[in-house]
């Protein structure tokens, strides 16, 4: 750690491979396949300018994290227009009460999770990465998008109805 | 029943509701079968959510030549000592090159490698969500997949070259094993164990699903996990 902050390249490569796999699942996850490698490389030339203001207060894993957060997030503020981010507030996705279930196919659902997670609108899908993928909270994900807490919330509960709903037509399609 | 309380059911999931409000949620789903279902799909999703925060991706393209070419910039408050090998670092798989990490490090490498337990390593970035049971590999649940679907194209799992590697490398550890450090050999065979676990489960699915490319990614996957970790365990014991 010392030595990268010093500006050793070599220490700071190996810091890299140790961080590298959680941070591509972390931004393959937020921002798709498509983006998660340059997307990767942006959160570790960030960390590289940054070494110096780690002070060791969270884990480095943790500092890293956050930092993957803020690039993605960051870099979807630049994509489309506000309403675009988001799941629209009325219920056309709330009207599937009486679909077949997908419950009891949780091993199904999860391996189909990155290919529907992909069709959501961006700040949807940030909500419902953040939160039930990597435990935030909605007070700081209404931080870290700029948005209420309760439009977290309600972002979150269109993001799992429409992603039950795509996991529900896999099913009955297959 | 007119209104079904659609809205408030990812709040009753998250016990994020009052308790009036918890408890007519409850008046309701004990009449509403169509809620529970509900309930159930949404309370599924969550559940693969948390599963798919363990599912470790490998990486295809090694992205530091990237980074290094990008290092060379300025750096906040720490001085602005030029990185010696920040251009044009050549394009060689890492584990080609020289090791000098120490043996604690190849005990994380291996633990991130396992990618399986990623409790393991990884602390959550906040406060955890209350504790669900430790996700399962999600390929365990394989067995509550569809069967009796059509069978499509088979997947060659004997790939030769794969397989000789493997062997190879096996050899190579068991001979060395007795000169590594007795932790890093647990490390070692716990995440060997692991990846073999999720391999072998990966197998059993497809012999039902042959067709299935997320299954077939994820055996992919496993199998280089594994061919990765022994490479490095293979590296330190000959860097001893
Ligand atoms: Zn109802």
């Amino acid at each position: 750690m010392a030595r990268a902050v010093a500006g050793d390249t070599a220490a700071f490569e190996r810091l890299y491979r140790a961080h590298v796999p959680r941070i591509l699942a972390l931004t393959r996850r937020m921002a798709g396949a498509d983006r998660a490698d340059e997307l990767t490389q942006d959160v570790f030339v960030r960390a590289w300018q940054k070494l110096a203001l780690f002070r060791g207060e969270s884990s480095l894993a943790t500092w890293l994290h956050r930092m993957a957060v803020n690039v993605v997030i960051e870099q979807f503020r630049t994509l489309g227009t506000a309403r675009e981010r988001f799941l629209p507030e009325g219920d056309d996705v709330l009207t599937r009460v009486a679909a077949p279930t997908v419950a009891e196919r949780g091993w199904h659902a999860a391996m189909d999770l990155d290919v529907a997670v992909n069709r959501l609108p961006p700040g949807a899908r940030a909500v419902f990465v953040l939160h039930d993928v990597e435990g935030y909270k909605h007070e700081e994900i209404g931080t870290l998008l700029g948005v209420s807490v309760g439009t977290s919330k309600s972002q979150l509960h269109r993001a799992r109805m429409s992603l039950r709903g795509h996991l529900t037509a896999t099913e009955a399609a297959s | 029943m007119s209104t079904h309380p659609l809205d408030a059911l990812s709040g009753y999931l998250d016990d994020d509701l009052d308790v009036p409000a918890r408890a007519a949620i409850d008046v309701h789903l004990a009449a509403c079968e169509p809620c529970r279902a509900v309930l159930a799909d949404l309370t599924a999703v969550r559940n693969a959510a948390t599963a798919w925060r363990d599912v470790e991706t490998t990486t295809p393209a090694d992205l530091w030549p990237g980074i290094a070419a990008r290092l060379a910039g300025p750096r906040e408050v720490a001085s602005a000592a030029a990185p010696r090998e920040a251009a044009s670092a050549p394009r060689v798989a890492w584990y080609q090159r020289r090791w000098s990490v120490g043996l604690p490090e190849l005990a994380l490498a291996a633990t991130v490698l396992a990618a399986v337990g990623g409790t393991l390593l990884w602390p959550r970035a906040t406060t955890p969500v209350p504790a669900v049971e430790a996700p399962a590999p999600i390929i365990a649940e394989a067995d509550a997949f569809d069967s009796g679907e059509a069978q499509a194209t088979p997947v060659n799992f004997a790939d030769a070259q794969y397989d000789a590697a493997v062997v190879d490398l096996e050899r190579v550890l068991r001979e060395q094993r007795d000169g590594l450090d007795p932790r890093t050999v647990v490390v070692l065979e716990r995440n060997l164990r692991i990846i073999d676990d999720a391999i072998r489960e990966a197998r059993e699915a497809l012999a039902t699903d042959p067709a299935n490319a997320l299954l077939n990614a994820h055996l992919a996957g496993a199998r280089q996990r594994k061919l990765d970790l022994l490479r490095r365990a293979a590296l330190i014991t000959e860097g001893d």
